[in-house]
């Protein structure tokens, strides 16, 4: 019997979306799909992949955001993958997002996918602003110009959008099976010739389809405001203001929000505590469990709130003027503008300026943000810092906590300066960078964005924080039947081999070494920690030290908690955003290895300066 | 090139002051950075306005091509203008950013005297 032939009723259909940075690529992408979206990586590098689903009329589009790229003939890693993608993966048809606004530059790019070949149609975007601001754009003559359908779009009101999709489906199915697919990276010239003549065929096409242009003799409003925002003298004042208020908001706000989280925690655990008979069982939910969720969801408001902050900057324009205002004194310490927003955060947490460093657009520049990072003192080292400095320098704390904070930045500074000189630049580090206009942020885009990458976050580097708090908990509640944390737990007897260890920096002893153990968890619990080992209460633990310690010591000590190791959910949040396991390990490795040469130094010198 | 060798030296991007434009020669050095200036629309013949400056004076901003454009002065020095375009437009233009900066013209005879092709 013969299997009758599937016939499929509904076209499937692959769309890719094409586009300059700046041209409302990300908006029109979450126009068309709405919320059926899912983000994750391209193979192999870290630069974010989206792609979401959507039925018109009856067809599956499944939609690809490329990366936003100004060219597919340069070595820049957005786009080389961009044009990777459209000469390998043969995509049904490619939107092409166009700022109506700045149709000339933006032309460059179509005039590469056209010489790809690839199936395309036009999306001349933002094309309610262009009108507004006194550009008369001829659809029909670009159209025929380019030889591909031009559909004008907001993609932030999502006007134009069906239209668009009308159209890609349209030229989905007159796509021509193509033999392209086999040849790849050639077909792009990426010579100087090629490159000019692109140009100026895009002016032409420009001079040609633009009837009308608005009155260049007047400031736009972008310049306007610039005057003020990027001025000689307010520039800096408004800026580190816009960052204090972003830092306010962010861990102000959080503060009470993650209070609340830990109080549902703690009644939680109360219940758990109630309906389970005291054991091994009970003390692995509420300790390992509930504790490492607690330490996950601890990060939830300041994460939410920065992505929410920083994608309100992003869409406003602002974050470019941030870039370009830090730029003179960051490329001293060989790092970027845009380098200077994730470290500024890192005296929050390291956690949100690690993931801040997505703003950075070279990769390189990315990683040595990230790597220097944990060398910023986050607030979970202040309580750390308190204890010591006022136990043992009461008249000269304030100095005393300073200094460790300087000692940070200059070691940050420093360390980026060394991985700028190894790490080969690309060459794409260079700093030339599209001003965009400003405008009014949309709402919904910014949520939608913070939604996005705050969720990611908590997957990736939730389970890692999560699987970190069990182990350290299980290494201190081990062996069998031990008092957490007690001198004979697994943990202690680490602390014991490590002692020695720490011995030239003048804390070989086995309580420092657990209680930096413990800190890894979280550098507020060395003070705990250090509490539970000498046995001391709240009220006693400073006297407790002040038997056990030096004033040289603790400095030493400080030194130590300062550079160390980043605590579990900083190396959770390094792995997610390098993508590699081997940066991870180095970020950790050097880290360890200068805190114990610093904690030496210190240590060492010191005596030989008599002091003690 | 065959074409003729302009009689003065070319002039760096970096070296206009707030308020003058000119036209691109050529782009003094090659590879990457190139590549870079060349996408991003900064092709011979292109006029470029020079339009301010961050608040430190660099990186600088310039118009072309309808686009505002910041780039490093280090950068700027390897986009060579030709020499007779460099006119002043700045009554036109209004009183854009950084224009009280001319007093950087000392960072300019630096650029205006550094050799090209370096990158």
């Amino acid at each position: 019997m013969a299997i009758p032939k599937l016939v499929t009723q509904t076209d499937r259909f692959v769309v890719a979306i094409a586009g300059n940075p700046n041209a409302g690529k990300t908006a029109l992408f979450n126009a068309i799909t709405g919320s059926r979206q899912h983000v994750g990586n391209w193979p192999g590098v870290t630069v974010e992949k989206k792609e979401g689903r959507v039925n018109h009329k009856g067809s599956f589009l499944h939609i690809v955001d490329l990366p936003g790229a100004y060219s597919l003939s340069s070595q820049a890693i957005d786009e080389t993958i961009a044009r990777d993608y459209l000469t390998t993966q043969d995509p049904d048809a490619v939107i092409n997002v166009v700022d109506a606004t700045n149709l000339e530059r933006n032309l460059y790019l179509t005039l590469q996918l056209l010489e790809l070949q690839v199936p395309l149609v036009v999306a001349l975007n933002m094309f309610d602003e262009a009108q507004a601001l006194g550009f008369d754009i001829d659809l029909e003559a670009l159209s025929k110009m380019l030889g591909v359908p031009v559909v004008p779009t907001v993609a932030i009101t999502g006007q134009g959008v069906q239209e668009l999709l009308d159209a890609a489906t349209e030229v989905a199915r007159q796509k021509r099976p193509t033999g392209r697919k086999a040849t790849s990276n050639g077909l792009i010239k990426a010579d100087d010739a090629a490159t000019a003549r692109r140009y100026d065929k895009a002016a032409d096409i420009t001079k040609a389809v633009v009837k009308r242009t608005p009155d260049s003799t007047k400031l736009t409003r972008s310049q306007r405001i610039d005057s003020i925002l990027l001025h000689p003298w307010l520039g800096f004042p408004i800026f580190f203001g816009v960052i204090f208020l972003v830092f306010q908001f962010t861990f102000t706000l959080s503060e009470p929000l993650a209070e609340l989280m830990i109080l549902a925690l703690d009644s939680l655990a109360e219940w758990v505590g109630s309906i389970l008979p005291e054991g091994i069982l009970s003390a692995f939910l509420i300790d390992a469990v509930l504790g490492g969720l607690g330490a996950v969801l601890e990060f939830v408001p300041p994460i939410f709130l920065l992505f929410f902050a920083i994608s309100l900057l992003e869409d406003i324009g602002y974050m470019a003027r941030a870039a370009l205002i830090s730029d003179g004194f960051m490329k001293k310490a060989g790092l970027h503008g845009q380098a200077f927003i994730p470290m500024i955060l890192g005296f929050g947490c390291n956690v949100t300026g690690i993931l801040a460093a997505r703003g950075l657009e070279d990769q390189r520049d990315r990683l040595i943000s990230i790597l220097v990072n944990p060398l910023i003192s986050c607030s979970a080292r202040l309580p750390v810092y308190v204890l010591f400095a006022t136990t043992f320098f009461s008249q000269r704390r304030g100095l005393v906590v300073f200094s460790l904070y300087a000692l940070g930045v200059v070691l940050a500074l420093i360390v980026a300066k060394i991985l700028s000189l190894i790490l080969k630049p690309d060459g794409t580090s260079a700093f030339v960078m599209e001003l965009p206009p400003y405008r009014m942020p949309k709402v919904s885009v910014v949520f939608l964005q913070t939604w996005e990458r705050g969720r990611e976050f908590l997957q990736k580097a939730g389970t890692i924080i999560l699987l970190g708090v069990i182990v350290v908990w299980a290494m201190s509640s081990l062996p069998y039947g031990v008092e957490p944390g007690s001198p004979d737990s697994l943990l202690a007897r680490i602390g014991r081999v490590i002692a020695p260890i720490l011995k030239p920096a003048g804390f070989g002893t086995w309580q420092a070494a657990t209680a930096l153990l413990f800190g890894v968890v979280a550098k507020e619990m060395v003070v705990g920690t250090l509490g539970v080992l000498y046995g001391a209460g709240e009220g006693t633990l400073a006297s407790a030290i002040q038997t056990h310690w030096t004033p040289l010591t603790a400095y030493a000590f400080l030194v130590m908690t300062l550079i160390y190791i980043p605590c579990i959910a900083t190396i959770g949040a390094i792995r997610q955003e390098t993508g590699s396991r081997t940066w991870t390990a180095i970020a950790v490795g050097y880290l360890l290895l200068l805190g114990w040469i610093m904690a030496v130094g210190v240590y060492q010198i010191g005596s030989l300066l008599g002091f003690a | 090139m065959t074409e003729k060798q302009p009689p003065t030296d070319p002039v760096p991007l970096a070296a206009l002051h707030p308020g003058e434009q000119g036209t691109i020669l050529t782009i003094g050095c090659r590879g990457p950075l190139k590549r870079k200036l060349m996408d991003m629309g900064l092709t011979p013949g292109t006029k470029v306005y020079f339009e301010g400056s961050a608040p430190l004076g660099d990186p600088i901003i310039v118009n072309t091509r309808g686009y505002r454009l910041a780039l490093r002065r280090r950068e700027a020095a390897e986009v060579l203008m030709s020499p007779e375009s460099v006119v002043p437009i700045e009554p036109q233009r209004g009183p854009g950013l950084g224009h009280g900066r001319r007093g950087m013209g000392g960072m300019g005879r630096r650029f205006r005297r550094r050799r090209q092709g370096r990158c």
